[in-house]
């Protein structure tokens, strides 16, 4: 090895330290918050919260109180059925029209991937007075059909699943049709099985956005026995007090579930949020 | 219903005021008896919903009262539902309109206005409440108190947690200063330069004097009545049809507000929780102050870390002035059960209640005699009797919540120092335009 | 086979499409294109929920554009858009072209820097707020830098401790979407980004970037859509306040719908917003049929 080789492989290898440094650095910034918020949510009262470091360690009893109080654990239900139900329901129909948005030909197709992909950055927001008004209409304020179906399917979902069908070989579906298969039985054996990461994505996704969803139960629920974690998390003070260290045990808590299924479904997440973008 | 609703027999001189200059926008508001079920026979029964705010010393009251109203009325349910207080009026107004309106509802009076315009109560019913004629029900109550629940010549509530404003300061920071405990202001010059006096910034952070709610819309109002008032001005018209805080007094008024007070400063609990810490030494609160203070501090002991006093006046003011207000148990228009709630609402006016809540809670049921009441003893209760003959307890404005906000906008706005006073003031009288009247 | 096999088959896939899009047709026309003929209808009336909807014509879109609150929250939902997508962007971009690199170190990293974008939004904004609240961590870290400050309470601050809290929670989520970008590249093209070294930043502007540009116009139109329909932090860490420093769009057209029951209004403030999400959409797709074609 000349000196020239080995000056530049030092300066490499230099370079290479100092990076690793700064993402170091960088990592810490993004990670103390989240330290941050456990060292109050382990603090027994909230005269014991510095912002910085553990005074005593108080989560389990904190999370004790937290489900003794009944209405927390009820919004955690709550959260789980409508991002669960409404995730399910967007998978179901989503990956029924995606398909045959891809692989079948029908009256209306066009038309409908218009509207699909004329919605596909809208939020609920923008619809969010005439729906209320609408919800008003059939009686379904304050349920779960009300928090749930609105929202439920989303043009992401339908579009994701187009783009994923649309690499299922037409030659595939023509052999069982020559098999004679009917078109549910090709949809239901055939589709599906190769979609099934497409709609594992797109559950994982929907799941995460509806956890988060705050506008619409903010508005559709008025009854606190319908509230998910956002809007109860949002109330969570009483007349006039605060207890941060309560809230920040319950902020905790309602990370768990989101936390959960991304880790177990992490590699559909990267696939989805590559093809697709983020939903919502 | 339909014959209660058309009685328009009230004392003369009761709610007088505010009667008046709402009727422009009451007018063909005698036909809201005309939705929801009703069973009048005169026997409680069934599900009764009551939404109320969080507040959990009352709520011990009110669960012990639901115990007792059950016994002597098994056939019927009570379903309380607590709603947290910054989200109530959000939730009650579209809970008025749906199908599943609550039998009963805690309202705010300085929120009436809008769900009377849009015929969402009912007047009160007197056979439910055991009254021969509004004449007898209006003798149970202060004058003022119901006349903020009373538009048109119809009651439209039974208040319950009437207040004034005070003066709450620190005793113990008063003394660190060189001031006088027992001496606290009683001008709001004074205010100002105690509030200088007062001012430290030390190794446990600022500490100030006085301080404003900066963000509560309810707030904005009940501070800055008194001192406009105070100056022979005010912010809305009698009849709420228009505005002039950009009168001198308004812009006075505005300008004294940002001239006390840190609006950078804050705490979880607002400046409920900066008086209990004693970073802030003086504020403008309610007679529940005594109580909510000791529970966000222990340490913090009334008559001896702290103490209240009336609210201050100008110097030069030739009248005494104060700000009030009351909450009311309403019946909604939509409402399934109305005899029944009307029957527990009177039930929750019983000595027995009442007293309780005075107790427990710091919550004044307004009856005629509530200061002879043994449990009104504590000097809170006599500078609030006093109090009340001049406060002003609000002009009813069916867009409350948007002037509330954009008096809460001027004030912050002059406080930072985004805007001059008069600037502010102007602002507000514009926006007022659109939305009053 | 046979021409009425054929059609026999064409028939059935026709039934079969029909059904399997009917129900998210059906979805569609309820949740929003009768919702959005609605709110078209909404916004020339006046409506309180409490009585009939009053026609008014263009009294709403007038209004709109004469009330100051209105071009406010237009500029307060413009720099919140810029500054929740442009530095997020920037410093996402620089810390994927290191990380993007093979190694099991630089994995471990990225899956720590992503922890934030895991956390939902709303429990972001919890945590934030304690974070802001006084004697807080940011009260702790500013006494030894710029000095106490009313990180919530002072309209010339607030927006920035709001977005900072957003640069915090997407910045995981973009670097992971970079990083996808970068490892497709061409191994040639970016073992030159790969360079160390006084050329490292000629080449990444001259080579890597363009190579980039369909990654980066993703992110941007994904963050641009996010930023424009973002409510929950604004809502959870300071209501719009203080001064309505932060009152963004979306926060605007809920207080007046559901504030001041202003629903009419609302619906032409809605109908706006979806004027330019229209555009996000149609941004959106046309990258990724572009994608396609490739």
């Amino acid at each position: 090895m000349n000196g020239r080789a080995r000056r530049d492989l030092t300066r490499r290898r230099l370079a290479q330290t100092a990076s690793y440094a700064v993402l170091t650095v960088v990592t810490l910034i993004m990670l103390l918050p989240i330290y941050a918020a456990i060292t109050i949510a382990s603090a027994r009262t909230d005269e014991d919260i510095d912002g910085l470091s553990f005074h005593g360690f108080h989560l389990f009893g904190n999370l004790a109180d937290l489900f003794a109080d009944g209405t927390f654990p009820r919004y955690l239900l709550n959260s789980i059925i409508v991002a669960g139900v409404a995730a399910v329901l967007d998978v179901a129909i989503s990956a029924a029209a995606g398909y045959a948005l891809a692989r079948l030909s029908f009256p209306g197709r066009r038309v409908l991937f218009a509207t699909v992909v004329a919605t596909l950055s809208l939020s609920p927001a923008v619809v969010i007075v005439p729906t209320y008004v609408m919800m008003r209409w059939v009686g379904w304020l304050d349920s779960y059909q009300g928090l749930i179906l609105p929202g439920a399917v989303s043009a992401f979902g339908v579009f994701l699943v187009r783009q994923f069908a649309l690499g299922i070989p037409p030659q595939l579906l023509h052999a069982a049709r020559i098999d004679g298969a009917g078109e549910w039985r090709i949809f239901t054996r055939l589709a599906v099985p190769l979609l099934r990461p497409a709609l594992l994505t797109l559950f994982l996704l929907s799941f995460l956005a509806q956890w988060d969803n705050l506008i619409w139960p903010l508005i559709v629920a008025n009854n606190p026995d319908l509230w998910t974690l956002p809007v109860g998390l949002a109330g969570f003070e009483g007349e006039h007090g605060t207890n941060f260290h309560l809230l920040l045990t319950a902020t905790l808590v309602s990370i768990v579930p989101p936390l959960l299924i991304l880790a177990a479904l992490q590699r559909y997440y990267v696939s989805g949020l590559t093809l697709g973008g983020v939903k919502k | 219903m339909e014959r209660l609703s058309r009685r328009t027999v009230l004392k003369t001189g009761l709610g007088l005021g505010a009667a008046a200059g709402l009727s422009p926008f009451l007018q063909g508001c005698g036909d809201n008896g005309e939705s929801g079920s009703d069973d009048n026979s005169g026997t409680p029964q069934g599900t009764v919903k009551v939404w109320m705010h969080q507040e959990d010393l009352f709520n011990q009251v009110f669960q012990s009262a639901v115990a007792d109203y059950r016994k002597q009325f098994p056939n019927v349910t009570i379903e309380p539902l607590q709603i947290p207080l910054p989200q109530l009026d959000t939730k009650l107004q579209t809970a008025l309109i749906g199908d599943q309106a609550p039998d009963i509802v805690k309202t705010g009076g300085w929120t009436l206005a809008n769900y009377i315009r849009k015929r969402q109560l009912e007047p009160v019913s007197l056979p439910a409440v055991g009254a021969k004629s509004y004449d007898e029900f209006a003798d149970r109550y202060q004058e003022n108190a119901l006349s903020s629940l009373t538009f048109d010549e119809r009651v439209y509530g039974v208040p319950i947690d009437f207040n004034t404003t005070y003066l709450f300061y620190r005793r113990d920071r008063f003394a660190q200063a060189g001031l006088d405990p027992d001496k606290p202001p009683t001008t709001w010059e004074q205010v100002a330069e105690y509030s200088k006096k007062l001012t430290t910034t030390g190794a446990g952070g600022k500490k100030i004097g006085w301080q404003w709610f900066y963000t509560t819309p309810i707030w904005s109002e009940l501070e800055l009545t008194p001192l406009v008032r105070g100056l022979g001005g005010r912010i809305l018209s009698e009849d709420g049809s228009s505005s002039s805080l950009s009168s001198p007094e308004g812009i006075k008024a505005l300008e004294y507000v940002a001239s006390v007070g840190d609006p950078k400063l804050s705490n979880k609990n607002d400046v409920y929780g900066m008086f209990a810490d004693g970073v802030a030494a003086m504020q403008l609160s309610g007679v529940f102050s005594v109580s909510l203070t000791h529970s966000f501090n222990s340490k913090a002991v009334f008559g001896d870390t702290f103490d209240c006093a009336p609210v201050p006046q100008w110097a030069s003011a030739k009248e005494k002035t104060a700000s009030g207000y009351t909450w009311a148990w309403t019946v909604p228009a939509k409402a399934k059960n109305k005899f029944t709630a009307w029957h527990f609402i009177n039930f929750l006016q019983d000595r027995k209640v009442t007293d309780a809540s005075l107790k427990t809670a710091g919550l004044i049921v307004p009856t005629k005699d509530w200061q002879k009441e043994p449990v009104a003893k504590g000097k809170e209760f006599q500078i609030l009797s006093d109090q009340v003959s001049y406060a002003d307890f609000g002009t009813p404005v069916p867009a409350w919540n948007e002037m509330a906000q954009a008096l809460t906008d001027a004030i912050a706005a002059v406080a930072n120092g985004k805007k001059p006073a008069d600037k502010a003031a102007k602002d507000f009288d514009d926006a007022m335009k659109g939305v009053l009247g | 086979m046979s021409t009425a096999i054929r059609v026999a088959g064409a028939s059935r896939q026709r039934r079969a499409g029909i059904g399997l899009a009917t129900p998210a047709a059906l979805f569609f026309l309820i949740f929003w294109v009768v919702p959005f003929g609605y709110s078209v209808y909404l916004s020339f009336t006046s409506y309180d929920l409490a009585s009939a909807p009053e026609w008014i014509g263009l009294d709403n879109y007038r209004r709109m554009l004469e009330a100051p609150q209105f071009w406010h929250s237009i500029r307060v939902t413009l720099v919140y858009v810029g500054g929740a997508v442009v530095p997020t962007m920037v410093l996402a971009l620089l810390l994927a072209i290191p990380l993007s690199r093979p190694g099991r170190a630089r994995a471990v990293l990225r899956s720590l820097i992503f922890i934030p974008a895991a956390i939902p939004l709303f429990a972001a904004s919890m945590i934030w707020r304690v974070i802001y609240s006084t004697g807080g961590l940011a009260d702790r870290i500013g006494e030894h830098t710029f000095g106490v400050q009313g990180w919530l309470t002072d309209p010339d601050v607030a927006m920035w401790s709001v977005l900072v809290m957003v640069i915090w929670k997407y910045l995981g989520l973009y670097v992971i979407l970079f990083v996808a970008g970068l490892q497709a590249l061409p191994q040639n093209v970016y073992e030159a980004a790969a360079i160390d070294g006084s050329r490292a930043v000629r080449t990444f502007f001259l080579v890597t970037l363009p190579q980039l540009k369909r990654t980066l116009l993703f992110v941007l139109v994904i963050a641009v859509t996010g930023a424009f329909n973002s409510f929950a932090p604004a809502y959870l860490l300071t209501q719009g306040g203080p001064a309505r420093a932060t009152e963004v769009f979306p926060l605007y057209l809920y207080n007046n719908a559901f504030s001041f029951s202003r629903m009419g209004f609302a619906a032409a403030l809605a109908l706006l917003l979806l004027v330019v999400l229209l555009a996000l959409s149609i941004a959106q797709f046309r990258l990724i049929r572009d994608e396609e074609d490739r």
